[in-house]
């Protein structure tokens, strides 16, 4: 017999050996790996639970939503932009009506008037205007006593 | 939830206990063998079944979802990622073990489990296993470690030189060197088995 089908005999009886005493292991050595066996699929379960409860029926949802995203995306890109606002105290007329309004605001004659503050002063004023024409006439009735 | 959300829902259920099933069956098919493959490399029981423990849970974690006929290179990749981890850190251990002035008990020394054998092997063809197996292991004990991952991933777990090779992250040619060099070493040591 050739030096090699030695071998490969050699080689067959070796691994029935092997295997022989693979399957004689003890029973301490069948229940660790038996529980080891048990863990690795309780982990492999939860692994996909997880993913499943996490993102439910995420074949249809994940591609859906990333286009989405995309399209979002482009819009915001190459979409038409919204006209920007007129920048504060620009030139033109925008500056004039911005200065007007700081200018009520700043004034405290102003606001006085608004909130009513100087109200007699308005009566007092009316009150002038109502007696001004009455005094005038009879300033015009009264008889010229310097000979004129 | 829609109806067709509903029904990929439930195809992906089914798809999960399919898998889970096989997974299943492809690890009590290696776990055995993969456990003597540990033991002849590091040499402790606990250490091995540990290592063959850590193996599983990686391929269920990561690579469950692969298909179903690469499992088994990966796994016994990861198991020889995993003794040789195993390996660096004994050596480290023993290291620091040695300056200490006692020596611990090893664990399960009086679990009556750990002694106990198999029921379906009788015991007189079990004494002639031992002596025989005793011999064996001596002798592969003696291997470089590369010839002897090599040859028990051939000759026990069946893993062609292509699987044994990814395995072992190594080239086919250095595969079937290691072999061939293991096979007449323990032929050298053994002479004819009985």
């Amino acid at each position: 017999m050739s030096e090699r089908h030695e071998l490969a005999a050699f080689e067959r009886q070796l691994g029935e050996l092997l295997q022989r005493e693979a399957d004689a292991a003890s029973g301490r050595v069948r229940s660790r790996l038996n529980q080891a066996r048990h863990a690795a699929l309780v982990e492999a379960g939860e692994r996909r639970g997880a993913w499943r409860q996490s993102l439910p029926g995420r074949r249809i949802w994940l591609p859906a939503a990333g286009a989405l995203a995309a399209v979002a995306l482009l819009a915001q890109v190459l979409g038409p932009r919204p006209a920007a606002p007129p920048p504060p105290f620009a030139a033109g007329a925008g500056v004039v009506m911005r200065a007007q309004d700081m200018t009520l605001l700043t004034d405290r004659d102003g606001l006085a008037l608004v909130e009513g503050g100087d109200g007699q002063f308005y009566e007092w004023a009316a009150a002038q205007a109502r007696s001004a024409p009455a005094s005038a006439a009879a300033a015009d009735d009264e008889p010229d006593t310097n000979g004129g | 939830m829609p109806a067709a959300l509903r029904g990929d829902v439930d195809r992906s259920d089914s798809n999960a206990q399919t898998v889970q099933h096989s997974l299943g069956q492809f690890l009590a098919s290696v776990e055995l063998k993969a456990f003597r493959i540990a033991q002849a490399a590091l040499r402790h029981e606990d250490d091995a079944l540990d290592a063959v423990q850590d193996a599983m849970l990686q391929l269920a974690r990561a690579y469950a979802d692969r298909p179903a006929d690469q499992w088994k290179p990966l796994f016994y990749r990861i198991l020889e990622n995993r003794i040789r981890d195993l390996q660096r850190r004994r050596s480290v251990r023993d290291r620091v073990m040695s300056w200490l002035p006692f020596t611990a008990e090893p664990d399960g020394s009086n679990d009556p489990l750990a002694t106990a054998v198999s029921p379906e092997v009788p015991v007189l063809r079990r004494i002639e296993l031992d002596e025989t197996m005793s011999a064996l292991q001596q002798a592969l004990a003696a291997l470089p470690r590369r010839q002897q991952q090599v040859f028990l991933l051939r000759t026990l777990e069946g893993l062609d030189v292509a699987q044994t090779a990814h395995a072992m992250g190594c080239s086919p040619g250095s595969v079937k060197t290691h072999y061939f060099r293991a096979l007449r070493a323990l032929r050298a040591q053994l002479g004819d088995l009985k």
